[in-house]
C-alpha cells in the first residue's frame, strides 16, 4: 500500500500535478468545487480524476471482496460538518495529511510543524473517545444509500472526460497543472482499491501508537501493518522524489508551503481531532464512502462544501502565509470540535463499541 | 464534570476569546487583508491603454531613456493600482538601474496582483527573469547581512526572498 501511494504521487508531481501535490485530497476538493460552480477562482477549477479513483476505486474493490455495506445513521449531519472543519484546516496547513507525508518526502522540514499538529490533535481526539465520546452506532440502511458517492463520482469522471460547457477548467494556475488524465484516474483506482483492503488511514495508524504504545503495537498485525504501510510510504515517496530530482531539503522557498507554523500546527491538530471523531482522515473517508458508508458520504459532502467555503471565504493559506479569516475559521474550528466532544460523551464509559472496531 | 470537561471548557473559553480579538481586528483592517484575495479571484481583460504605455515604457528602457521611462512608469502604478503590468515594468527599470533588490519588490507587487507572471501556462509567464533576480537579490542580501546582521530592512529584503521563493516553486492554491 505505501508502495503505491508514494511512488503513485510522486509520479503524478513528476508528470504535471502540481510540486509536492501529487495527491491533496483538500487541493484536489478544492478544484472539484470550482469545476462544480461552486467558487469562482477561475485558477483552480478541475475534475481531478484521483478523487474519483479513489472512490470508484474502493468502490470496486469492496464489491470484489464482498465487503460493500451499505450502512449509515451514526451522526451524519456532524460528519458533514466535521468534513467541512477536515478541509478548513487542511487548506491552513496547504494540504491534507497524505500530502503532508510527501512534503515530508520531498525534504519540506517545514511539514514537520504539521506532523506535529496532526499528531496532537490525533491525542486530543482520542482522550475524547477513551472517555465515552461517541457518535451513535450505524445501522445498515437500503443498499441505495450506499450507490449515491460512488454514482456521483462515476457520474463526475464521464463529466470530466467528455469536458461539457457547464463545467469549468482552468487553463492557468494550480488546477491546469495535472497529470494526463487517464495515469491520474489508473493510479487513483490502484490508491483506492488498496487502500480499502487494508484500511489504510494516516491518522488511523498514528491514533494506534497514542492507544496501544510502540510495544504493544508489535503485538497487533493491524496496527503493526498500518505503521508499515506509513513508514514504506514515506519511503518510497522519498526515493521516488531522489530519482526524480523532485527533492529539496530545506526549511525556506518549499513548493505550497509558507512561513506560518503556528497556525499551520492548529490547522493540523484540528485535522487529527476531527479525523479521530469521525474515524479517519479524509482519504480514509473517500474510500469508506466508496465502501458503502453512507456517514462517511456525509463527511465527503462536507470537504465538498468546505473546499468551496475555502475559496468563497478566503479560509486557506497561501505562500504570505495565513490569513486572518483563515485563523479566526481554525480557532472556531477547533472550539466546535471541543462542544462537539463535550455534547456526544457518555461520562464514566470507555470506548465505545463503535470505535472498537479499529479506530480508522 | 471531569477533568477532560473541565479543560474543555477552558479551551473552548481561550478560543472564543482569541477569535474575538481576531475578529475584532479583522473589522478594523479588513479591507486589506482581503483587498489581494478579492483581486486575484476576479479575471481581468487586459487593459489596452494600460498595454499600450506599457509598450512606450519598455521603448523608452530599450533607448535607455531611464529618467522618461521612470516618471511614465510611476505614472503608470498611481494609475494601475490593481494591475500587475505596472510593477513588472517597474522591475525590469530597476534591473537595468542595477538594483535587484528593488527589482524584487517590485516584481513582488507584480506577482501578487497577477500570479500569471509565475505560470508556465500562461502567456505572461516570465518565471525565468524573476528566479534569476530573486537569487540575484538574495546573494546581495546575504552578503549585506553577514556585515551587519541586525538590519530591520536588509531582514525584511530575506523575508520577500523567501516570499518569492515559496511562489517560484508553485502551489497547489
Amino acid at each position: 500500500m505505501g508502495a503505491i501511494i508514494g511512488v503513485g504521487a510522486v509520479m503524478l508531481s513528476y508528470y504535471g500535478n502540481p510540486a509536492n501535490t501529487g495527491i491533496c485530497v483538500s487541493c484536489f476538493m478544492e478544484n472539484i468545487a470550482g469545476s462544480l460552480g461552486l467558487h469562482n477562482n477561475f485558477r483552480m477549477q478541475y475534475l481531478r480524476p484521483e478523487i474519483m479513483g479513489f472512490v470508484i476505486g474502493a468502490f470496486l474493490m469492496s464489491l470484489r471482496s464482498k465487503e460493500f455495506d451499505s450502512m449509515g445513521g451514526s451522526s451524519p449531519l456532524l460528519r458533514f460538518f466535521i468534513g467541512i472543519l477536515l478541509i478548513i484546516g487542511c487548506s491552513v496547513f496547504i494540504g491534507c495529511p497524505v500530502k503532508m507525508i510527501l512534503r515530508l518526502a520531498a525534504g519540506d522540514i517545514g511539514a514537520v510543524v504539521g506532523f506535529v499538529g496532526l499528531a496532537t490533535g490525533i491525542y486530543i481526539g482520542l482522550e475524547f473517545v477513551e472517555n465515552g465520546f461517541q457518535l451513535g452506532v450505524a445501522r445498515r440502511a437500503p443498499r441505495a444509500n450506499g450507490y449515491v458517492i460512488p454514482g456521483i463520482m462515476i457520474f463526475l469522471l464521464i463529466l470530466a472526460f467528455i469536458k461539457p460547457a457547464f463545467i469549468a477548467q482552468s487553463t492557468r494556475g494550480a488546477a491546469a497543472q495535472h497529470a494526463p488524465m487517464l495515469l491520474s484516474l489508473a493510479i487513483g483506482l490502484a490508491i483506492g482499491a488498496m487502500a480499502q483492503r487494508t484500511k489504510f488511514c494516516i491518522t488511523g495508524g498514528i491514533a494506534r501508537i497514542f492507544l496501544w504504545g510502540p510495544r504493544e503495537i508489535m503485538n497487533c498485525p493491524r496496527s503493526t501493518a498500518m505503521l508499515i504501510s506509513i513508514i514504506s510510504f514515506v519511503s518510497f515517496a522519498l526515493v521516488a522524489n531522489l530519482l526524480t530530482g523532485q527533492f529539496n531539503f530545506g526549511l525556506h522557498g518549499q513548493p505550497s508551503s509558507n512561513e506560518s507554523f503556528g497556525w499551520a500546527f492548529l490547522g493540523m491538530l484540528m485535522v487529527g481531532f476531527g479525523s479521530v471523531l469521525i474515524k479517519g482522515c479524509p482519504l480514509r473517508q473517500l474510500t469508506a464512502a466508496g465502501s458503502g458508508d453512507n456517514d462517511a458520504g456525509a463527511t465527503v459532502m462536507g470537504m465538498l462544501v468546505g473546499a468551496a467555503l475555502v475559496r468563497n471565504w478566503n479560509l486557506g493559506g497561501d505562500a504570505s502565509g495565513t490569513p486572518l479569516s483563515a485563523q479566526i475559521a481554525v480557532l472556531l474550528g477547533i472550539c466546535i470540535l471541543l462542544i462537539i466532544g463535550l455534547l456526544n460523551r457518555k461520562r464514566g464509559y470507555g470506548i465505545a463499541p463503535e470505535y472498537q472496531t479499529g479506530l480508522e | 464534570m471531569d477533568n477532560l470537561d473541565k479543560y474543555s471548557v477552558i479551551s473552548i473559553v481561550v478560543l472564543i476569546i482569541l477569535s474575538t480579538i481576531l475578529i475584532f481586528y479583522q473589522i478594523s483592517s479588513g479591507e486589506a487583508d482581503n483587498r489581494t484575495a478579492v483581486v486575484l479571484r476576479q479575471y481581468k481583460a487586459p487593459n489596452p491603454e494600460l498595454k499600450q504605455k506599457v509598450q512606450i515604457a519598455s521603448a523608452l528602457m530599450e533607448n535607455s531613456n531611464f529618467d522618461k521611462a521612470s516618471v511614465l512608469i510611476e505614472e503608470l502604478v498611481s494609475q494601475f493600482p490593481y494591475d500587475g503590468s505596472p510593477y513588472m515594468m517597474l522591475g525590469d527599470l530597476r534591473i537595468r538601474q542595477q538594483s535587484p533588490i528593488k527589482a524584487m519588490l517590485a516584481y513582488r507587487d507584480a506577482v501578487d496582483l497577477n500570479p500569471d507572471y509565475l505560470d508556465k501556462k500562461a502567456p505572461d509567464f516570465q518565471g525565468k527573469k524573476i528566479k534569476n533576480t530573486v537569487n540575484e537579490a538574495r546573494h546581495l542580501i546575504e552578503i549585506e547581512l553577514n556585515k551587519n546582521s541586525a538590519d530591520k530592512n536588509l531582514r525584511s529584503y530575506r523575508k520577500t526572498v523567501y516570499y518569492m521563493l515559496r511562489k517560484i516553486a508553485g502551489s497547489c492554491g
